[in-house]
């Protein structure tokens, strides 16, 4: 369940591979060993978790994306995608180092 | 419009054209001893790290036989956690034991070669009495071992009539999915290709009546699925030549990795760039739609036409009569000259 309150980050050697020419974004998660395909939001949503609260995580990712989308809108969209990255074991919550 | 990797994030490394079989379809001409043109150890681990350097995100590992090289489990603990690790094999050389090793190493998913529903078809094609059974007992260790598995066989004559027993038999041990694959015209294939070959109406009724159990993922290449891969393809030959895919390995050579990198095969081959721009003289429409690409399969394109542009005479809607069951003669003569980097 995403919390506003909780801190996201990528998970340990994650590799990363962008395909901007695509709009996509392949995730290599190597402890499972999965390759995933990320759309764009997912993959900004990534971008995103550097450590940061999930509130953070919502108010820059309503940046990125305004004027097309309300602050409830991305609320929504991380919601969604935070927990999806989760499941995959690409992100997970770490402790507040801030 | 054609899809487009700058650089491509996935490559199929084929690492011996040695086995320990003798199968009738083997498009590797494969022998019991290495050629000395092989990549040795430490060209391969090499290339591997040049490959994770270059944000490679995926190695397809295939032979001949990946484990009748004796140092596979060292290429696969090099590679296993630093790209998304897949191996084809026939696996009557995994053991429980191995395939523990192979999970601990990272491999992300394996593809078990199973040429038919039993063990006569089977041992008849590998032309080894006692290969079904192994192969068979290599998909359970690596099911129990935790590896997502899938089984693959190349439809022929002598199997297409077990397809839904195989589908059952796939079902059964444990595998994801079951890939039926095309017969291609290289190696030894392209030689026994009267015993095998399918015209292409059989070949299309055998995919439409197949009965897959629930649960069991199924993947083909025919029609409205017959796609272009070449526009994401890379691959590289157990003698280093960059070659594109697999199924072009006796049509073309963009460079080898000895003399150039692989990347600037890629970058500058004109052949190379050519087959991924996707430009085809016809498409099929259905196919387009699924797949976003354009023409069909370049390899059987070309091994049929002789052009690269032509279309692919494995999809019905692209046939234009052209009979499957008989090869063109240019193709049996004996080491037919790849084309070089220059596509000439």
């Amino acid at each position: 369940m995403f919390s506003q309150r909780a801190c996201y980050a990528k998970t340990r050697n994650l590799r990363v591979r962008p395909v901007p020419e695509m709009g996509i974004c392949f995730v290599f998660t190597p402890a499972t060993p999965k390759l995933y395909t990320l759309n764009t939001s997912a993959w900004l949503v990534l971008a995103l978790c550097d450590g940061r609260r999930g509130r953070a995580l919502v108010d820059a990712y309503a940046e990125e994306l305004a004027p097309q989308l309300s602050r409830d809108e991305a609320l929504g969209e991380v919601r969604l995608a935070v927990r999806d990255l989760e499941l995959k074991g690409i992100v997970a919550r770490v402790q507040d180092h801030g | 419009m054609q899809p487009k990797f700058e650089s491509p994030p996935k490559i199929t490394l084929s690492i011996t054209n040695t086995c320990n079989l003798e199968c009738a379809h083997c498009y590797g001409d494969c022998t019991k001893t290495p050629s000395a043109r092989e990549l040795s150890t430490d060209e391969i681990l090499a290339f591997i790290d040049y490959l994770v350097a270059n944000d490679f995100i995926q190695i397809y590992i295939e032979g001949g036989e990946p484990q009748f090289r004796p140092d596979f489990d060292r290429i696969l603990a090099h590679c296993g956690r630093k790209l998304m690790t897949l191996v084809r094999t026939h696996g009557t050389l995994m053991t429980g034991r191995a395939a523990r090793a192979w999970q601990r190493f990272g491999v992300g998913r394996v593809y078990v070669d199973v040429m038919g529903a039993q063990a006569r078809t089977h041992d008849l094609l590998t032309g080894v009495p006692g290969t079904f059974e192994k192969s068979c007992t290599a998909v359970r260790h690596l099911v129990d071992a935790g590896i997502e598995t899938d089984m693959l066989i190349i439809m022929n004559r002598h199997n297409v009539g077990e397809l839904d027993a195989y589908l059952q038999l796939a079902k059964s041990l444990g595998a994801t999915r079951a890939g039926i694959l095309r017969l291609y015209p290289l190696g030894r294939a392209k030689h026994r290709w009267s015993e095998l070959a399918l015209s292409a109406q059989e070949q299309d009724d055998a995919i439409a009546n197949l009965e897959p159990p629930a649960g069991l993922g199924v993947m083909q290449s025919w029609h409205p699925k017959d796609r272009n891969c070449c526009w994401q393809a890379a691959a590289v030959t157990p003698f280093g030549d960059s070659i594109g895919c697999m199924y072009l390995r006796e049509y073309v050579n963009h460079g080898n990795i000895r003399e150039v990198p692989f990347l600037d095969t890629w970058h500058h081959a004109p052949l190379y760039q050519m087959l991924r721009a996707g430009k085809v003289e016809e498409s099929c429409n259905g196919c387009h739609v699924r797949s976003h690409t354009r023409g069909g399969c370049r390899s059987t394109a070309y091994a049929f036409h002789g052009r690269w542009d032509a279309p692919d005479p494995f999809c019905s809607t692209l046939n234009q009569g052209v009979d499957l069951r008989v090869l063109p003669t240019r193709l049996l003569r004996q080491d037919p000259q790849p084309a070089g980097p220059t596509g000439t």
